[in-house]
């Protein structure tokens, strides 16, 4: 049986949430981005021996910078820590930020179907909100992602 | 008589009680414990069987005329408001309760749908400041909006003594200013709703709250109930800043939140008593996590400080809040109440202090504001019409009661329009609406009871359309409507039983109860002419109004209405007349008055079509109606209550026919008792019997009872005592003289069920058997009736009068099964039944 188990987080970020700075994409979302961001945090608030604890298990696993989706993978203990860190970033690289957790579970099989229908729908709004400036490469790249996404594994 | 005014009263209390618990949001925890509690008094409206149970051990409760009927009644109908109404399929409260508790947090972020509690953050901080200050709330609202969230409230503190300039000025953002912040509003909701598994169409309320610092002895004697500035606002909380405004605030502050800051050190303690007796005054304590998330030296003063809170109310009455100056601090729901973990709270309570206790607060507080005295709606809004957008009835009966916040609720139209949920909206609202209606419709059957004494059947119609008149007038808002049905089913019981009351002081009950039973068939829309007019608008409406479950009852219900009315009109005024007002009764147990009246006209439809009868003696009968149906109307209210718990228990639609018919017979019994006899032996009995007998199980059940008693004990046996038990004794008996013996034996043993009231055939000894059953029944309520209502239910099946007393036996029998085994769910009905034997 395996015995170490973790915990599978989709969060959302949404950018710039009092819309203070400039308009499109003041900053991309990045794995590396995301992953100092939240590292910096956990290190804050929990401490030296917090961040070690729990760097064993995290990590974050996929980042779609078009539809801001993340997929964030932590263990069973520490879950709820890191994501309380996670909740208690504030900004990325200067840009505000908020993390909201869209779903959370115990495995690779369900994150990647629930992260890819959000993904799905998170992009419909996207273009509703790009409009008719939907370029094409955007399409490609979420089609990427999204495979990217069928692809992922523990 | 003594027992037709019982009923009368207890109706009347049902319906109070039902009214104000209906008001009250039955989200909490509290309420639910409440209800389960009071079950007895619950009102028969309830659809569903633990409601209908309950509302029979109400019943028999109330025998005695106590309120705590009306408010178990209401509960129970605000069990099952509140779940349907929050989960906007109008589920029975009770069972959307049970499923109300917080989901596991631990592989499911997202609850599952049993009652999905919107999510609220009741304070986003509103200052005086001209625009910046707009913009800035703007984009909270927006942002609460789109991370999910059902409801905000705009917070405003004030310091040191409060002047007439401090009343409630704060604007409310309507939807289009968000919009404009956020064009794509809709999509990004409908998404973060989805997930939250909140509905898409529950309307964005908005609240606005008052935070009032407390140091001095001046300042907190101003937080009593009295403070008409404190009335302006939706909710009141109080932040003291020294030991002594915090002992205040605890013991005897008339508000809503206690509201520390935590951000700084401490000024006071907080003791454990303290903390204890505020829980208990259900004053709700308020953590803010905004400065958990902005600042690190903040971050450890809240920590360190509302831990002790936290661990001093053990995760108990604490709601959670952001109070973010600016929108970076917002989070969404599930995020809020994993950072409280970091406080000591668990999930489950972090949870619920996000959803449920926000809700219970709201529901209590907008109670307060627009009820007086918990009983009655102020508000007055277009009669029972659907309101405009920004009241919807909100999908679950609560919101009706609760938290519509008026002109605050965003309807969120579009949003409706792209879930396409505005049916289940429209639904709701009409819900509210019906109710209105059927509180309209109920007091007109009390109206007509008094007529009725008057001997006059046309009174029916009229009480029926001026209640329904006085009930729509104070509906307001269709929000409200839910509420209102509350109330109006409160103040329709209240008159219901005020009516009854009188009625059963008239000896002439039987005829009265009958006309009533009539008057309500006709209300319904059953194919009497007369009346029915109301009813029929009612039914239909009703059936919306009326919790969900109630929407088939109802239906049903109109049904057994006229089906009612046709027995009734065959002349065995008591059992139509318990026909229409089981229906009735069952349906308004349900749902408040609202189930009431289309129950009664559903059961008076259904007895129409059950009984098929055409009513040949409808004439007779009409005659006895009005003497039934102010004994209905009376007993209605009552048996509505118990036939609530009837119908619950039959789980089946007729039941609750039966329910309302019950209380119709019920009412009627009493007057059918004194008449029944007269009429049966006199009148044809086996005519009017068959027809009762097959519409009106239920009518069977109390025509048995009323048989044997009137057989037995011959007019004395029959309980007049009270008016109720009368009425569905009589009602019983006047449905089937050929069946009364067998019948009333039969009745007496399913409807005490709980007296364990074995069927015999003996009529000595069932007579006397039911005239204490009769009592008992008439005093346990629709208990009984509801019991051999279902069992008359079951036993449809048209009962010549010579068979009478076979079927009704039959049908008691299962009934009898049935009977037993749901309502006694709870120790105390048993009790009750058994101490009403």
């Amino acid at each position: 049986m395996v015995g170490f188990k973790n915990r599978y987080m989709t969060l959302e970020v949404i950018l710039d949430p009092n819309k203070e700075l400039a308009k499109k994409d003041p900053v991309i979302i990045t794995t590396y981005n995301v992953t100092k961001a939240i590292k910096d945090s956990i290190l804050v608030n929990f401490g030296e021996c917090g961040l070690a604890s729990s760097l064993g298990s995290f990590q974050v696993k996929y980042v779609n910078e078009i539809t801001r989706l993340c997929i964030i993978r932590a263990s069973r203990e520490d879950h709820q820590k890191v994501w309380s860190a996670i909740t208690m970033v504030r900004s990325i690289a200067d840009c505000p930020v908020i993390f909201n957790l869209l779903d959370l579970s115990g495995s690779i099989r369900a994150c990647k179907t629930a992260a890819l229908k959000c993904d799905e729908l998170k992009f419909e709004q996207h273009k509703l909100v790009v409009g008719s400036i939907l370029s094409a490469q955007d399409t490609q790249k979420m089609q990427f992602y999204l495979d990217k996404i069928k692809g992922l594994e523990h | 008589m003594q027992r037709s005014a019982c009923i009368i009263l207890l109706l009347l209390f049902l319906c109070t009680l039902f009214g104000i618990i209906s008001l009250c949001h039955c989200y909490s925890d509290s309420w639910n414990s409440m209800l389960l509690g009071s079950s007895s008094v619950s009102n028969p409206v309830v659809a569903p069987k633990m409601r209908s149970i309950r509302m029979k051990r109400l019943l028999q409760d109330r025998h005695d005329e106590n309120h705590n009927t009306e408010r178990e009644g209401q509960e129970i109908c605000n069990n099952q408001n509140l779940a349907g109404s929050i989960s906007e399929t109008g589920t029975a409260i009770s069972e959307a309760r049970t499923t109300n508790s917080a989901g596991n947090e631990q592989h499911q972020i997202h609850p599952t749908p049993r009652s999905p509690m919107g999510f609220f953050d009741l304070s986003v901080p509103y200052t005086d400041l001209p625009p910046p200050d707009r913009s800035t709330r703007t984009k909270l609202v927006t942002k609460a909006l789109e991370l999910g969230y059902s409801g905000v409230a705009y917070n405003r503190t004030i310091k040191g003594v409060m002047s007439d300039r401090d009343r409630c000025s704060i604007p409310l953002l309507t939807l289009p200013s968000l919009l404009k912040h956020s064009p794509h509003l809709t999509s990004s909701v409908g998404f973060h709703r989805h997930l939250l598994g909140v509905p898409r169409a529950t309307p964005f309320r908005q609240y606005t709250r008052l935070t009032v610092c407390a140091e001095t002895l001046a300042q907190a004697q101003a937080l009593n109930s009295g403070n008409p500035i404190l009335k302006t606002y939706d909710l009141v909380a109080v932040k003291p800043m020294n030991q002594f405004a915090f002992d205040q605030a605890c013991e005897k502050l008339e508000v809503d939140i206690i509201a520390i800051d935590f951000s700084e050190k401490l000024s006071f303690r907080l003791k454990q008593p303290l903390v204890k007796a505020a829980i208990e005054r259900k004053v709700y304590f308020e953590i803010t996590y905004a400065g958990l998330i902005a600042d690190v030296q903040t971050r450890r003063q809240i920590i360190t400080n509302a831990k002790l809170l936290v661990d001093w109310t053990r995760g108990r009455n604490i709601i959670i809040s952001s109070a973010a100056p600016t929108a970076n601090e917002f989070r969404g729901p599930y995020d809020v109440a994993n950072l409280m973990s970091l406080l000591g709270l668990s999930m489950e309570r972090a949870k619920a202090a996000i959803s449920r206790n926000c809700r219970t607060l709201i529901s209590n507080a907008v109670r307060k504001k627009h009820y007086y005295k918990e009983a009655i709606r102020v508000e007055v809004l277009p009669s029972g019409e659907e309101s405009d957008g920004n009241k919807p009835s909100s999908s679950d009966s609560f919101n009706w009661d609760p938290i519509s916040s008026g002109e605050g609720d965003l309807l969120l139209d579009d949003l409706a329009k792209a879930f396409s949920n505005s049916s289940t909206k429209a639904t709701k609202m009409v819900k509210a609406i019906d109710f209105a209606s059927v509180i309209d419709s109920m007091p007109s059957l009390g109206f007509q009871v008094n007529d009725l004494i008057a001997g006059t059947n046309v009174v029916v119609s009229q009480p029926l359309a001026t209640q329904k008149n006085i009930v729509s007038a104070p509906q307001l808002n269709v929000q409200s409507v839910a509420t209102d049905g509350v109330q109006e089913q409160s103040v329709l019981c209240d008159t219901m039983l005020e009516r009854q009351r009188f009625k059963s002081e008239n000896p002439q009950k039987l005829y009265s109860s009958s006309d009533t039973t009539k008057a309500v068939n006709d209300v319904i829309p059953i194919e009497d002419p007369s009346i029915t007019t109301r009813a029929e608008p009612n039914s239909p409406d009703e059936t919306d109004g009326i919790a969900t479950d109630i929407h088939g009852v109802q239906s049903q219900k109109s049904a057994i209405a006229n089906a009612v009315n046709d027995v009734m009109e065959i002349e065995v005024p008591t059992t139509t007349g318990a026909e229409p007002t089981n229906s009735a009764e069952s349906m308004g147990i349900t749902k408040e008055i609202h189930d009431v009246q289309s129950l009664k006209s559903v059961t008076a439809k259904t007895f129409k079509d059950a009984m098929e009868i055409e009513a040949p003696t409808t004439t007779g009968a009409e005659t006895k109606n009005p003497d039934g149906i102010d004994g209905v109307t009376t007993e209605i209210l009552n048996v509505s209550t118990t036939n609530c718990e009837l119908n619950v228990v039959p789980s089946q639609v007729n039941l609750t026919y039966h329910a309302l018919d019950i209380g119709l017979s019920v009412a009627c019994n009493p007057d059918s008792e004194v008449q029944v006899p007269t009429n049966y032996q006199d009148t044809d009995i086996p005519g009017p019997h068959n027809e009762e007998a097959d519409s009106i199980k239920n009518n069977d059940i109390q025509s048995d009872l009323v048989d044997e008693v009137l057989t037995g004990k011959e007019k004395k046996s029959l309980p007049l005592d009270s008016a109720l038990d009368k009425s569905i004794l009589e009602v019983d008996e006047l449905t089937e003289p050929g069946d009364d013996v067998v019948v009333l034996a039969n009745q007496v043993p399913v409807l005490d069920s709980s007296d364990e009231m074995t069927a015999t055939d003996d009529y000595s000894v069932a007579n006397h058997e039911t005239a204490e059953v009769i009592m008992h029944e008439q005093e346990h309520g629709k208990a009984d009736v509801e019991l051999s209502y279902p069992a008359l239910v079951q036993s449809e099946s048209g009962k010549s009068k010579a068979k009478r007393k076979k079927p009704h036996q039959v049908t008691f029998l299962p009934l009898k099964r049935l009977l037993h085994a749901t309502p006694f769910k709870k120790a105390r009905k048993s009790k009750r039944r058994h101490k009403m034997a």
